[in-house]
């Protein structure tokens, strides 16, 4: 039966990121986008989290990593995703600008 | 089965519970400016039943300065005057600029962001003691801070990579 689920939960990795995906342990930033300012100074972050694929919460939005360090001027964006076996996983965004 | 299950289980908590590595509290960027420190938010416990605050520091070598963002969430919407920070050597900030309030549930979240000198910061977890911030709001008053039994934990990580910033400073000084 866990065997079915690991195997189910690899399966669907694609789900929550792009690119690179580790079907039972994932732990990666990747890029989400980039724009023509300036690497900027300023740093907001925001976070969703989900748990065993039944329940996600959060506010995990770019614009709310950006009203969190008053960012009006996006330069780029990443994302870092930990997921274990898709069956906790939390996802945070890094947003740059002035 | 019942082995399995909580091999398994044990096999999810230990790789949570193992996530969090030094490298994993902070994000550093080459800037126009100098070189980008983020040390990504961590709780500061709150007093007298208060949630936790979040901060998170910017710092961008090699400047004088850093940037201390912070959430706190209180019971109703105050106009904060002042934010006190005290330690070794106590220190005021009166020029903070609120971000935001905004009504999260049941409590409001207030979001700030005061510059404070970067060997303040230093001294403050270099300091045998835990600090407070309080918030002062007219008459109310809002405190925060670490108990003494967790405060070398917290100290232990941010003194790595306060140690990490102080290195590259030191390389960009000698202009290796």
């Amino acid at each position: 039966m866990m065997i079915a689920a690991a195997v189910v939960a690899i399966a669907m990795t694609s789900c929550s990121s792009v690119g690179i995906v580790g079907g039972i342990y994932h732990k990666v930033v990747q890029p989400v986008t980039a724009t023509s300012n300036i690497v900027g100074t300023k740093v907001g972050t925001s976070k969703c989290t989900s748990v065993l694929g039944i329940a996600a919460y959060g506010n995990g939005g770019i614009n709310e990593a950006a009203k969190n360090a008053g960012i009006t001027k996006i330069s780029h964006v990443d994302v870092k995703t930990f997921s274990v076996l898709e069956l906790f996983t939390i996802q945070e965004f890094f947003v740059y600008g002035e | 089965m019942k082995k399995t299950t909580t091999l398994f289980l044990l096999l999810i908590f230990s790789a949570v519970a193992s996530a969090e590595k030094l490298e994993d509290r902070y994000i550093m960027q080459p800037v126009q400016a100098g070189l980008l420190y983020f040390i990504k938010p961590f709780d500061v416990r709150g007093t007298s039943g208060l949630q936790a605050a979040e901060y998170d520091i910017t710092y961008i070598l090699p400047s004088d300065s850093l940037t201390l963002n912070m959430s706190v969430w209180l019971p109703e919407p105050v106009n904060a005057d002042s934010i006190v920070f005290c330690s070794a050597e106590n220190m005021t900030v009166t020029g903070f600029r609120t971000f935001f309030i905004d009504k999260e549930k049941s409590r409001y979240h207030h979001r700030y962001s005061c510059t404070i000198p970067y060997n303040y910061l230093l001294s403050i977890y270099q300091h045998g003691q835990p600090y407070t911030m309080t918030i002062h709001a007219g008459t109310r008053e809002f405190r925060y801070g670490f108990p003494e039994s967790s405060w070398k934990k917290e100290c232990q990580w941010m003194n790595q990579v306060l140690r990490l910033i102080d290195t590259n400073r030191q390389v960009r000084n000698t202009g290796i």
